[in-house]
């Protein structure tokens, strides 16, 4: 008998559910986003040795354990102040990278390449994964299966298991790569860039050369004014694993820049009494409700922010593209939400090229992949851009190493507030006094927060959400005027 | 590779949630080399390469319902899986997506898919116990699920209370569809596959 193992994570039982309110005059007031909560994370790991977290973290959400895995060991580092072998960070960010391109590969070709490829009203039947195939050919459907499959593989080397990855721990990764491996490793990266470069041309062929695409993405309902945050380099490039929190104004304007540990100092959560998720804001302009704007604290974080915070790409092709882009759409910064699919694919050219780069340096088969922590355990926090946005891993430990405390605040959380702002504007713009909410209306209310690629699961400590959707319209009153269910 | 996979889905960290992992390897323990094991928390289209090839596929899993008591055993297929077998989610596809998936990209799909269901109490907190109800029938249920799909002989001779046959399963079924839901196949990214 063999063994498969694919990833136990969960899944949450429940439905996102968007309540819109209306005035007087059956204008759109205010909508609302929320979504179910699972229970008793924190109470899960408090009293457990903080070195077990980036092996339990990795479970909280299938969709991105890799990211769990490196804020979470990152963290751990920090809990025993102890800093990584160069080779230790080179092969983490060998199998980061990787993992960025196959989890952009979902969200382009799944999630939102339906939108585009097959068009955004499209029956919600024929909007989806079976009518991009049946669109662009089933070869394309197996070069996907093929790309994530050979990523998965390098991800299964570096970090033991393909999704709960185990090598990462407190001062470096547990195992190193020989050379064969390595070479493997660099067949593999440099088959990954020439599939970042034929979703590329995807892009180029079926959205940016289509007027009414490119008019969509820049159109009033689907654009807002905000601060962004992301991790960058020291010359100001996106980098996943690790940099500077840099924050910019709504005209591109660095107006923060910190270290991760000091998160608190900058961000803070606002609590509303419609939902369990918190809303991140920026601490220097504060709480000032749900509104962008350069008044507002509100801040964007994932594939855009983190272009917009950034003065370039730090490879030659997503630098190329990086320039393209922001010439067409006028940035950075570009406000544009459904600008963060072009900026994904930008991202997906960006780790292929940053992998390859990783898998051709000899380093990355040193024998000095570790170092011993000797310290007393205390605090530590733990950053990295997950593909859904900047994550935090906060944990406090007492002398022992045994956890007191432990805080998460994840990529769809810190786009918690920007997701309610885009519902509302695509509302306002789509429902009119006495019409009934359809299919259609649902529809573009879908795109304008799958854009952010929102995973609820690890949001809410929990599992990816059985993400069903349900829309209610009320009145002033309170009263139930219209409901629409999908589940 | 054996012609039969047995699929467990789950997440063990969230108490009932991981009953179908426990129990698919108890199954594939007792279908010995007749049966290869997966395991996954969701699915997604990463499940193609895994059940591509397999002549027949046994799901394991966890669901949940407002009727059904917890410990509650059912057999259901694709074509007469209950309603709310389709949960979406935005990162996953459901199960049966994943089967026409693999028919539309031309790869070998399983030609017999059985999906085995054990109705839980608390699938919602995170802890790696399971509910006293849920402790005590799975075993049990493990071991039916293998005399079923593989003509086992029965290891014990008493039944649980809460073990159905596959006649009763059938109107169990019909009576309560609609006010259950599978926790894993119809909504779950199942990550991807790794051979060990």
């Amino acid at each position: 008998m063999k063994t498969v193992s694919i990833n136990p994570v969960t899944r949450l039982e429940g439905h996102g559910r968007i309540d819109i309110f209306l005035d007087d005059e059956d204008r759109v007031a205010n909508a609302y986003f929320r979504i179910p909560e699972l229970r008793g994370f924190e109470a899960f790991c408090v009293g457990r040795p903080v070195e077990e977290m980036p092996r339990i973290t990795t479970r909280i959400c299938g969709v991105c354990p890799e990211a769990h895995h490196m804020a979470s060991a990152k963290a751990c580092d920090a809990v025993y102040h102890v800093e990584i072998p160069s080779a230790a960070r080179k092969l983490r960010e060998l199998l980061y990278n990787t993992f960025y391109v196959a989890d952009h590969a979902v969200h382009f070709y799944i999630l939102s390449g339906p939108d585009f490829v097959v068009g955004p009203d499209a029956p919600v039947e024929e909007r989806n994964i079976f009518g991009l195939i049946r669109k662009v050919g089933v070869e394309t459907g197996r070069k996907v299966l093929e790309a994530r499959a050979k990523a998965q593989e390098l991800i299964k080397t570096l970090g033991g298991k393909s999704i709960h990855q185990v090598t990462s721990l407190p001062g470096g990764v547990s195992r190193g790569l020989s050379e064969d491996e390595r070479r493997r490793a660099e067949q593999i990266c440099g088959d990954l860039v020439e599939f970042a470069k034929f979703t590329l041309k995807i892009l180029d062929d079926v959205v940016l050369s289509n007027r009414s695409y490119l008019d969509l993405i820049l159109s009033d309902a689907f654009r807002h004014e905000t601060h962004y945050m992301g991790l960058v380099d020291e010359r100001n490039r996106p980098n996943y694993y690790d940099g500077t929190i840099r924050v910019v104004d709504t005209k591109g304007k660095e107006i923060e820049r910190f270290a991760p540990a000091e998160y608190l100092d900058h961000v803070a959560e606002h609590v509303e009494p419609w939902s369990y998720l918190k809303l991140p804001y920026l601490k220097r302009i504060g709480w000032k409700g749900l509104t962008d704007g350069p008044e507002s604290g509100v801040y964007r974080v994932a594939p855009l922010a983190r272009l917009n915070v950034a003065d370039g790409m730090s490879t030659p092709l997503a630098q190329e593209q990086y320039e393209r882009m922001m010439t067409t759409l006028g940035g950075p910064p570009v406000h544009n939400t459904l600008a963060y699919h072009w900026a994904r694919v930008i991202e997906m050219v960006n780790a292929a090229e940053k992998a390859l780069e990783l898998a051709r340096d000899p380093e990355v088969t040193s024998p000095e992949i570790r170092r011993v922590p000797t310290a007393h355990p205390t605090e530590g926090v733990g950053v990295v851009e997950a593909p859904r946005g900047i994550l935090f891993h906060h944990y406090v430990t007492d002398e022992r190493g045994i956890l007191t405390k432990v805080n998460l605040i994840v990529g769809t959380t810190n786009n918690y507030a920007a997701m309610n702002l885009s519902i509302r504007k695509a509302a306002e713009a789509l429902i009119q006094p006495g019409k009934k909410l359809t299919a259609g209306v649902l529809n573009r209310i879908e795109m304008a927060f799958r854009a952010y690629d929102p995973c609820f699961g690890c949001a809410t400590h929990a599992m990816p959400g059985h993400m069903s959707l349900d829309v209610t319209l009320r009145d002033s009153q309170g009263r139930i005027l219209d409901r629409l269910v999908r589940g | 590779m054996a012609r039969t996979l047995v699929l467990g889905l789950g997440n063990e960290l969230l108490r009932d949630d991981g009953v179908g992992l426990r129990a698919a390897r108890r199954v594939a323990e007792l279908a010995g080399d007749r049966a290869d094991l997966a395991e996954a928390c969701l699915a997604n289209a990463d499940l193609l390469p895994i059940v591509s090839g397999r002549e027949r596929l046994i799901v394991v899993d966890a669901y949940v319902s407002s009727t059904d008591p917890p410990g509650t055993a059912v057999r259901a297929t694709p074509a007469d899986r209950p309603a709310g077998f389709g949960y979406r989610s935005f990162h996953t596809l459901p199960f049966d997506e994943v089967l026409a998936l693999g028919h539309l990209l031309g790869l070998p799909m399983p030609e017999q898919v059985v999906i085995h269901g054990l109705c839980v109490e608390d699938a919602s907190t995170f802890g790696d116990d399971l509910s006293p109800a849920l402790a005590a029938a799975w075993p049990a249920w493990a071991e039916e699920i293998a005399r079923q799909e593989f003509s086992l002989p029965s290891p014990r001779q008493a039944k649980p209370h809460s073990l159905i046959t596959p006649m009763q399963n059938e109107g169990i079924s019909r009576r309560v569809n609609g006010s259950r839901r599978w926790l894993n196949p119809s909504s779950g990214r199942c990550a991807s596959p790794t051979l060990r």
